[in-house]
């Protein structure tokens, strides 16, 4: 599913080269469900925007079903991700002049695809926000938001999603449930997940864990 | 329920309410003032080239030196008086090119004199050969004007059936002229030829301030063309064979008038442009800020599946609202600057008012809008660029 082969992305810090991320190799087949682990600065965003096709690698290669992200189009890697790929971030990335309806269903705004309101009030569900389907983000705890993100991560069915700390702020209860709803998408739809976490009993439940050291990645 | 572009943009624009609203109003301001300068030109010349066509005559031949006094006279109505020998008139009319050619002769009512109204322009004329004047007072009493009879212009406020004294001769008001939009046509009192002569002679015994004009005298001789020859070349024609005298053409007359106008045209022109200039960067420099805020929401929207031209668009899409809207209300404005205006533009020229017909307006307005549009959507063009070739992944970390 997710294929990367020497990827390199490399920042420049005053006249530094800061390597953030450092040749890392991995694969990700599909139906799976990995975390990767690490200091705060370790890379672990960076990487996953890099498998995201969010921004491009000094030199390596990232494929996703065989195919090499960097060689498509800039249209054809916008719609590839729309297709097949939900980002669920560290920060809160509601569209504040939207509803949460309105939130959820703004991938769809790009999808050839038939989703609609229906199946956002039924992530919404899914996700035990129901009742605010109508509120806007500013109305709700960040932890509300959070979740809310993560419905709109599902909107489209995606094959992979890539989550960045998504349970960072919960509490227990609510992150147990989102993990719960994950599980349930990854046994039910065999959707792929790659999940940045702090969480090391989160971590601890996941196929495989990887931890990322100063760009370099490392099986755990 | 659809999530569209449209609903987005709408959205955006109303999360800044004040900043979207002092856009538009900008580019109001911008659309009334070009769309109201542009109706007003196109009436104030409609009103001009009626008005010299509604003069009905080709060529104007007056005294040499008195050019100014006469255009003053057929264009402001002002009293000006000035003369020349009725032989003028035989010489005119066997100048090459001329078909008809009749004489009027201009009397300035004196001040001071009792029970008249003051400051008015007569103008005697000659009914035979009369054929200007003729088809004016034809709609207003439909028979010739006897001796002693006047016809007065609109803007005279003397009612029918009254008698005024000039020179010690009676003038009875038979009637009046519908608006012609001339002044000199408005402002004036129309007798026969016989009747002005009168007043001439008894001037001498009866007026504190008699009229130093010969009894064989004439002010102008209007002068009507062959349909083969231009005004410009007969007028040399005149000139040449007629000795004292300069013929003017229409074009001569109303001349001034279009120099003001001009002068009105750029400086209402300049204005709007300047204001327009400004505009367009205002518009550029908010969208530039307005995009910069919002980095990260493209990025994510990006992250989400958004094409480059989805978020070009949707910036561009914004900037249309608005600029849509503020063309709209600018319309709005204008219309109504234009009604405001009415009075004061009809003063300043002298000239009836006169709303261009429906297609100019209509024509007029689209352009506005039009032009609204196109300069709201290139001044956020280059904003919509730069942001839809952001790297997702730069834009969602820059909103940090
Ligand atoms: N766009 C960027 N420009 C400069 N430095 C960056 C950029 N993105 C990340 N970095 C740096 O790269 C390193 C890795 O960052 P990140 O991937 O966010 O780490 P993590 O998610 O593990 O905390 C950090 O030192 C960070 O400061
Ligand atoms: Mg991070």
């Amino acid at each position: 599913m997710i294929e990367i082969n020497g990827l390199n992305k490399n920042y420049q810090a005053g006249s530094q080269i800061l390597k953030a991320v450092d040749d890392v190799t991995l694969g990700v087949e599909a139906g799976a469900f990995v975390s990767i682990v690490g200091h705060s600065g370790s890379g672990k965003t960076t990487l996953l925007s890099l498998m995201g096709g969010l921004t491009s690698p000094d030199s390596g290669v990232v494929s996703i079903d065989g195919q090499d992200l960097w060689r498509l189009g800039h249209d054809q890697r916008a719609e590839l991700r729309n297709r097949a790929m939900g980002f669920i971030y560290q920060f809160a990335s509601l569209l504040p002049t939207l509803t949460v309806l309105e939130n959820v269903l703004l991938p769809t705004m790009y999808a050839k695809g038939k989703k609609g309101s229906a199946d956002a009030a039924k992530l919404l569900d899914e996700v035990g926000l129901a009742d605010k389907a109508k509120s806007f983000p500013a109305e709700l705890s960040g932890g509300q938001q959070r979740r809310v993100a993560i419905a709109r991560a599902f909107i489209n069915e995606p094959k992979i999603i890539l989550a960045d700390e998504p349970t960072g702020d919960l509490d227990e209860d609510t992150e147990a449930e989102v993990l719960g709803f994950f599980r349930h998408m990854n046994r039910e739809y065999a959707t792929t997940f790659v999940i940045v976490t702090h969480n090391t009993a989160l971590a601890a439940t996941t196929n495989r864990t990887y931890r990322m050291t100063g760009g370099r990645i490392a099986l755990v | 329920m659809q999530m569209s572009n449209f609903r987005l943009a709408l959205r955006n624009l109303s999360r800044r309410g004040f900043r979207s609203m002092a856009l538009a109003v900008a580019l109001a301001l911008v659309v009334a003032l070009l769309f109201a300068g542009a109706i007003a030109m196109k009436s104030i010349s409609t009103s001009i080239t009626l008005g010299s066509q509604r003069l009905g005559a080709d060529l104007m031949v007056v005294p040499e030196g008195y050019q100014d006094s006469a255009r003053a006279t057929l264009i402001a109505g002002k009293p000006s008086v000035f003369y020349m020998p009725e032989e003028i008139l035989d010489k005119v009319r066997k100048v090459k090119g001329v078909r008809k050619a009749t004489p009027q002769l201009f009397l300035k009512s004196a001040e001071f004199e009792c029970c008249t109204y003051v400051d008015i322009l007569l103008v005697a004329f000659d009914q035979e050969s009369d054929f200007t004047i003729g088809s004016w007072l034809k709609e207003a009493i439909d028979r010739p004007l006897e001796d002693r009879e006047t016809i007065i212009g609109r803007s005279i406020p003397l009612a029918t059936g009254l008698t005024m004294k000039y020179f010690g001769v009676p003038l009875k008001v038979v009637g009046d002229l519908a608006e012609t939009g001339l002044e000199y046509i408005d402002h004036a009192a129309f007798m026969t030829l016989a009747t002005a002569r009168e007043m001439i002679r008894k001037s001498r015994t009866m007026s504190e301030k008699p009229l130093e004009i010969g009894e064989d005298e004439i002010s102008v001789v209007l002068v009507q063309l062959d349909p083969a020859i231009t005004p410009e070349r007969a007028k040399v024609f005149v000139e040449y064979e007629v000795e004292g005298v300069k013929a003017l053409t229409s074009q001569d007359v109303i001349g001034t008038v279009k120099q003001q106008l001009a002068v009105l045209v750029r400086t209402i022109g300049g204005i709007g442009l300047s204001l327009w200039l400004i505009t367009v960067v205002l518009i550029g420099l908010v969208f530039s800020m307005s995009v910069n805020e919002r980095q990260r929401e493209m990025g994510l929207l990006q992250a989400m599946g958004a094409k480059r031209r989805n978020i070009f668009s949707l910036v561009a899409l914004e900037a249309a609202l608005l600029s849509l809207a503020g063309g709209l209300l600018g319309l709005g404005a204008g219309g109504g600057l234009l009604l405001a205006c009415r009075e004061p533009l009809r003063n300043a020229f002298k000239l009836p008012y006169l709303w261009p017909d429906t297609g100019f307006v209509l024509l007029a307005a689209l352009s506005a809008v039009i032009a609204a549009l196109t300069s709201g959507v290139l001044a956020a063009a280059w904003p919509a660029f730069r942001i839809s070739r952001m790297e997702p992944y730069q834009a969602i970390r820059k909103g940090e």
